[in-house]
């Protein structure tokens, strides 16, 4: 049974599953009336609730008996009526939960960025630094060449491409591995020769132009100590990532913010969709309560066509009363615009003069019925349709 | 074109309208004469002939009323536009027509019908020419990538040769390029189009002999429309709407009305009697056709657009009619779902024209029952200056498409 809310004399469905069975086992569509909260801006696409005419109510309700009416407001008087001081407490923690939930989510997000901001800014240091290195060597050929082939096969590690020193996370671990392993081999044997090239640096202080070799002597040391802590680094990595992001995230988000969300905007808590009230349960309705009836008028041509299998969906926007597709809507487009008439009821021939030309403006068929009631008409006969066609002489 | 236009149907309404004679300043006698025609005009106007028929149906009847001098048809015709041919779209034009397929004196006329019928043979023409181009599009394209299948199979060397044949084959095409092509051979074909339907027009209204020539075939019915002076004789006649009639009656005071079975001249009283007996909402919708009348529309039926009347800026011949009336009494009388209202505003919105939803506040039942009591005595005035007309104008109008 699918409960079908009354809010406000129309008949809603909530529930997604509810309106699947109601589109595939029942041909009933209906109109998706809710706003999206993630585009709320348009109306082309929309969601739940699902809002049924008066007679698809009355299909599923009165004849099909497959669904029930609930009276939303009563129903919802009740549950909060219900509502024990347990059940708030339960639907507050759950709700701290999410939100706790989300929150963590919202940090990983904000660390990313910060790692991913943090490896540009580096990529451009090392790219500065490596110009000045290279620019100082050129410098220094000019006066000692032969030196000049041993601090250069000494520098070949650090100007490599360095590694990513930043320690990465999950994602950016996985787009950056190629370059790192390869660099990183550089490194380890750049690292085993550090004592070797301190004493590399100091003879060459010893011989040749003093001023340019000092400055060398004095970049290479500073490198090679950047190394070994870059090093230390990478061997514990995992570590030292995992304790530099607590640091970072507990300086950026203190534990006063972290409770409620605090002066952090998190942009990405979202308003649960289903009611966690658990004492919601729906209720048959009073015989006093409004529940909207179609005419019989209406009613008559929609079973008629729904019997024949026609899917229907208000026609408002066609200029009739109802459209009816021969398939689902998502895969046909509509074939008919229906009017439905009491058989004996007049209406001008402007109308359907109107309908006509309105019919083939659509390529649609313009198509109005009629239940004769009389006594002597066969009960397969009873329901008559006609259809109108603008048609031109000459 | 246009000018002969305006001098065809000049007037907007058919009435005589006299200028008053100069005043000469220094003579006394122009004085004297201007004032007597100021104050004593002497009554001069046309008065037309109509004849008041029934239509009567088992379960209704209906009245109109027929106009059949043929001078009387073409001042009310070319005067304001009144009433629609029998056997015509509107104008009558079935004498003109059916001369010139006869063969007979007086089709030397260009009938609206054939500008449309002329007009549909072209576009036939050139939906034809084009479905012939595109399919001869279609084959040199298939030739040319068969060839190409060709060479590809072959030395390099013939690679030139392939070249040349595919300028060669494209020079002999319609175009060179293949999306330019269809673009420019339209574009062709409907320059020519205009000029072509010009040609047509001028041949057939300037040579009737020529036109003549090959409609000689009569047949055996025909025989009865042609008089022994070998002439056609009218079948068609000018039918005019009730409130037409009403209009030109009472209105204007130009058509006397006679009556078909007693052959007596009508009074608006007795003509009025006849029309709300038939139709219980004649006052409003005369209401209505007076209301815009009297405001210098040219007003005709809307039947065709599925509403009661058509406002015309000046008339058919002149422009497409600019709003579709559709009459509706005061609200709680008739009562319509909001899907009609969508319904009505498409078909109007579909032809570019505006809707007009007019509503009529006057009591049409009790009004008609002072009519046909007729014991008490009214005046047609004061029933008409009782009735009330407020207009709303609908459109289809959505916030996101309808920005600019």
């Amino acid at each position: 049974m699918i409960p079908i809310n009354i809010v406000g004399g129309r008949g809603l469905v909530f529930d997604l599953d509810h309106v699947k069975v109601l589109r595939e086992k029942y041909h009933v569509c209906g109109t998706l009336i809710g706003i999206l909260p993630q585009i709320p801006q348009q109306n082309v696409f929309m969601g739940l609730p699902l809002e049924l005419m008066p007679e698809d109510i009355e299909l599923l309700v009165f004849d099909l008996k497959v669904a029930y009416l609930v009276d939303d407001s009563e129903a919802h008087k009740q549950a909060v009526s219900k509502f024990t001081k347990e059940d708030a407490k339960e639907v507050r923690a759950e709700r701290h939960r999410q939100e706790q939930e989300q929150f963590e989510r919202h940090k990983d997000v904000m660390w990313e960025r910060r790692v991913a901001a943090l490896e540009i800014k580096r990529r451009k240091e090392q790219e500065k630094e490596k110009k000045r290195l290279e620019k100082l060597k050129s410098e220094k050929r000019d006066g000692t060449e032969q030196d000049q082939v041993v601090a250069n096969g000494d520098q070949a590690g650090p100007v490599e491409p360095a590694p990513p020193r930043i320690p990465e996370t999950e994602t950016t671990k996985a787009s950056h591995q190629e370059p790192a392993t390869d660099s990183r081999d550089n490194l380890t044997s750049a690292n085993t020769e550090k004592q070797g090239k301190v004493t590399v640096t100091t003879t060459i202080k010893t011989e040749g132009n003093i001023e340019t070799e000092r400055e060398v002597k004095v970049e290479i040391i500073e490198k090679t100590e950047r190394i070994e802590s870059e090093e230390e680094k990478n061997s514990a990595d995992e570590e030292v990532i995992s304790l530099e992001k607590q640091r970072w995230l507990e300086k950026t988000f203190p534990e006063s913010q972290q409770i409620t969300g605090g002066t952090v905007t998190i942009p990405s808590v979202t308003t649960p969709t289903n009611s966690s009230l658990k004492t919601y349960k729906p209720l048959a309705v009073q015989e006093s309560f409004f529940v909207p009836r179609p005419s019989k008028a209406s009613y008559n041509i929609y079973k008629e066509l729904h019997k024949k299998g026609f899917f229907l969906t208000p026609g408002l926007r066609f200029g009739g009363q109802f459209v009816a597709y021969p398939g689902d809507p998502l895969r046909f487009h509509s074939h008919h615009i229906a009017i439905g008439f009491n058989w004996d009821q007049e209406f001008a021939v402007l109308d359907i003069v109107g309908g006509g030309r309105l019919g083939t403006a659509v390529k649609k068929c313009w198509v109005v019925g009629a239940e004769d009631s009389g006594c002597d008409v066969k009960e397969e006969d009873k329901y008559r349709i006609f259809s109108v066609e603008w048609a031109g002489f000459g | 074109m246009k000018k002969s236009l305006n001098q065809l149907y000049g007037s907007p309404l058919p009435l005589v309208v006299r200028p008053l004679p100069p005043i000469i300043p220094h003579n006394p006698l122009s004085w004297i004469f201007w004032l007597w025609e100021y104050w004593f005009p002497e009554p001069e106007y046309n008065l037309y002939d109509g004849i008041l028929h029934a239509l009567v149906l088992p379960s209704e009847t209906t009245f109109y009323v027929r106009i059949d001098n043929g001078s009387d048809i073409n001042s009310l015709w070319s005067m304001g536009f009144f009433g629609k041919g029998t056997l015509s779209r509107s104008e009558p034009s079935w004498y003109t027509r059916t001369a010139r397929r006869l063969g007979l004196q007086g089709g030397e006329q260009m009938t609206s019908e054939e500008v449309t019928a002329a007009r549909r043979e072209e576009r036939k023409k050139f939906k034809m020419m084009r479905a012939q181009a595109e399919a001869e599009e279609l084959a040199r394209r298939k030739k040319l990538d068969e060839m190409k299948e060709v060479w590809a199979g072959q030395d390099s060397d013939s690679v030139s040769t392939l070249v040349d044949e595919e300028s060669k084959l494209t020079s002999t095409g319609v175009a060179s390029e293949a999306g330019d092509s269809k673009h420019e051979l339209t574009r062709t074909l409907e320059e020519s189009q205009p000029a072509q339907a010009a040609a047509v027009l001028v041949e057939s209204s300037a040579s009737p002999e020529v036109s003549g020539n090959h409609a000689t075939v009569i047949r055996f019915e025909d025989q009865s429309i042609i008089d022994s002076n070998n002439k056609l004789i009218q079948q068609e006649y000018l039918q005019l709407m009730p409130q037409e009639a009403f209009f030109l009656s009472y209105g204007l005071g130009v058509l006397r009305i006679t009556d078909h079975v007693t052959g007596k001249p009508l009074t608006s009283e007795e003509l009025l009697t006849r029309f709300v007996s038939a139709n219980p909402r004649f006052l409003s919708q005369y209401a209505v056709y007076h209301h815009y009348r009297s405001l210098g529309w040219c007003v005709r039926s809307g039947v065709k657009f599925g509403s009661e009347l058509l406002l015309y800026k000046r008339g058919p011949p002149f422009s497409h009619a600019e709003f579709c009336i559709r009459i509706l009494t005061s609200p709680g009388d008739e009562q319509h779902d909001w899907w009609w209202n969508t319904s009505i505003g498409r078909v109007v919105g579909g032809v570019k024209k505006g809707l007009v939803f007019c509503y009529v506040q006057g009591n049409d039942t009790e009004n008609t029952a002072k009519i046909l009591d007729a014991s008490e005595g009214y005046s047609i005035k004061d029933i008409l200056g009782s009735y009330q007309i407020r207009e709303v104008v609908y459109r289809r109008w959505i916030a996101t498409r309808n920005r600019d």
